[in-house]
């Protein structure tokens, strides 16, 4: 056994992963060379040091950001897995619901057109709060503060922030 | 209407079963109750932030799609830690850094030499608080490769077995004996240098 | 809930006129006051940027509540007074436009405007004290914000 092998054998010992035959002849050499015996020591030593020395540290985001990305990522892979493991939607029950409710929606929307010029068909977030996107390619993310005083629409998308010359001799 | 069940009060194992049958809420206090655990194994091997928060996310992902396959063998945090550990190492490897130049590269090829260096000795003086010692350990960690900060995370932290840590990170078991005994002599050096610089030692 | 595959269409059509006679009083009688909101662009980033204001300690503290960056910078703000059931727009920067409508029952309708298309639009009660954010990556490791609030 080379000096190499020897120490990686030490350090086997010290971490408890030799087996019986082994540790006994290695123990028996340990009293005969001061050496080993200084390896030995100060492989304990290293070892005693870092267990549990791991710092403890904390998410550097909000747990409710950190949850949302989560929950959010979940309901996206069971979107695609339904997606993938269902057939299209029956055009039997299109007649039967869609087409009923979207004569409604027509309704509601000529008369809400004497009011303001925004169409409300909306995709209902639940609470009082509506969401319509325009572009599908662009990924969204809402989310509301606990307490409901900051609500969030995190769109996966970058904006240009120039000011414009003009614009900045106003601000 | 049936009364929501109080997941703040809920034990562990309850809470994984509403999660298994579906509960999203009680997943959230699991979430809740283990999130920066997670996030400090990943930040560990990863040592870099970014990283380490999507690497935790993803591991809760994973969690929940795989939590099926979760039947108590081990703590389930501790089946979280294995499952964004293993996030992690494959990361690393997707990495796959070129830094042959490096002087982790030139160890690796001659390790007879580097294990004919002496081990330093530590001594965690009296007087010196565990914290403290903890953060100098971290900062020491830091300074490791990828390779060797890796195996002692799994060694140490994670309490695998040499075994387990080969077939981890895909390699024998005597590279990883000899990663680990590199390692440490390296951590004993930098904590000795950091300790003496401090006037901690002599 | 199970639904019947023979339902009568008279009872279908009772329940749309239903809709439409709830749905026709409501705008008969929803109103909406004179509203003001204030309107930031946002930087977030990392990275301290001498050059530029940080936005005022409240709207810090509100964004550090959910987000990560260490700094915040005004990168411009807009004042709307919005008349009932109108709409106002605020140009943010050189490509972003908000329009905002002053909708009944506290509602106000946020649209987002990205050199001139549409991105998204947000409606809900905004109550005095509370924000609305639209927020999303810069091409750096930054990000921006739109923040709203209505003043009491």
């Amino acid at each position: 056994m080379n000096e190499n092998e020897t120490q990686l054998k030490i350090q086997a010992l010290v971490d408890g992963e030799l087996t019986g035959r082994e540790a006994e002849e290695l123990r028996a050499r340990l009293e005969s060379d001061g050496g080993l015996r200084a390896l030995h020591a100060r492989l304990t030593a290293v070892r005693g040091l870092m267990a549990g020395a791991e710092l403890p540290r904390t998410l550097p985001e909000s747990g409710d950001f950190h949850w949302s990305q989560i929950s959010k990522a979940i309901g996206h892979g069971e979107r695609e897995a339904r997606r993938l493991a269902k057939p299209a939607l029956g055009a039997n029950w299109l007649l039967r619901w869609v087409m009923p409710l979207a004569g409604v929606a027509c309704l509601v929307l000529v008369l809400s057109r004497q009011q303001t010029t925004m169409p409300d068909l909306n995709i209902l977030l639940g609470g009082d709060h509506e969401l319509e996107l325009t572009d599908d390619e662009i990924d969204v993310m809402t989310f509301n503060t606990g307490d409901d005083a900051i609500s969030i629409v995190w769109l996966d998308y970058s904006i240009d922030l120039q000011q414009d010359s003009l614009q900045l001799w106003l601000d | 209407m049936p009364e929501e069940p109080a997941y703040s009060s809920a034990e562990e194992p309850q809470l994984v079963e509403w999660a298994k049958s579906g509960d999203m809420q009680a997943f959230e206090e699991l979430v809740a109750r283990y999130r920066d655990r997670i996030y400090v194994r990943a930040y560990s091997i990863m040592r870099n932030e970014d990283l380490a928060v999507d690497l935790s996310q993803n591991a809760w992902v994973k969690a929940w799609q795989r939590l099926e396959q979760f039947h108590g063998e081990a703590s389930f945090p501790t089946w979280l830690s294995r499952i964004v550990t293993n996030l992690c190492l494959d990361e690393l490897r997707r990495q796959k850094r070129a830094r042959m130049d490096s002087i982790e590269a030139m160890e690796e090829a001659t390790g007879p030499v580097e294990n004919r260096m002496e081990l330093e000795t530590v001594d965690p003086i009296e007087g010196l608080g565990r914290e403290e010692l903890r953060e100098r350990i971290d900062a020491a960690l830091a300074k490791l490769s990828d390779k060797h900060r890796t195996v002692i995370v799994l060694y140490e932290f994670e309490q695998f077995e040499y075994r387990e840590i080969a077939e981890k990170m895909g390699t024998s078991i005597g590279t990883v004996m000899s990663r680990l005994f590199y390692a440490r002599k390296r951590m004993a050096s930098l904590l000795k240098e950091t300790l003496k610089r401090d006037g901690l030692i002599e | 809930m199970s639904v019947s595959r023979d339902n009568p269409p008279m009872n279908r059509f009772t329940v749309f006129v239903a809709l439409l006679l709830f749905v026709s009083s409501g705008y008969v009688t929803a109103q909406a006051d004179p509203i003001t909101v204030q309107a930031w662009l946002v930087l977030g980033s990392s990275k301290e940027q001498k050059d530029k204001m940080e936005v005022p300690a409240d709207i810090k503290k509100k964004l550090a509540r959910v987000f990560k960056w260490m700094h915040y910078y005004q990168l411009s703000s807009r004042q709307l007074n919005i008349a009932d059931a109108t709409t106002e727009s605020a140009k943010l920067s050189r490509a972003a436009t908000i329009k905002v409508t002053n909708k009944k029952s506290g509602k106000v309708a946020v649209s987002l405007f990205s050199k001139g298309k549409m991105l998204v639009q947000k409606t809900q009660s905004l109550k005095p004290g509370h924000h609305m954010v639209l927020a999303g990556n810069t091409k750096t490791d930054s990000a921006w914000f739109i923040v709203l609030s209505k003043s009491k």
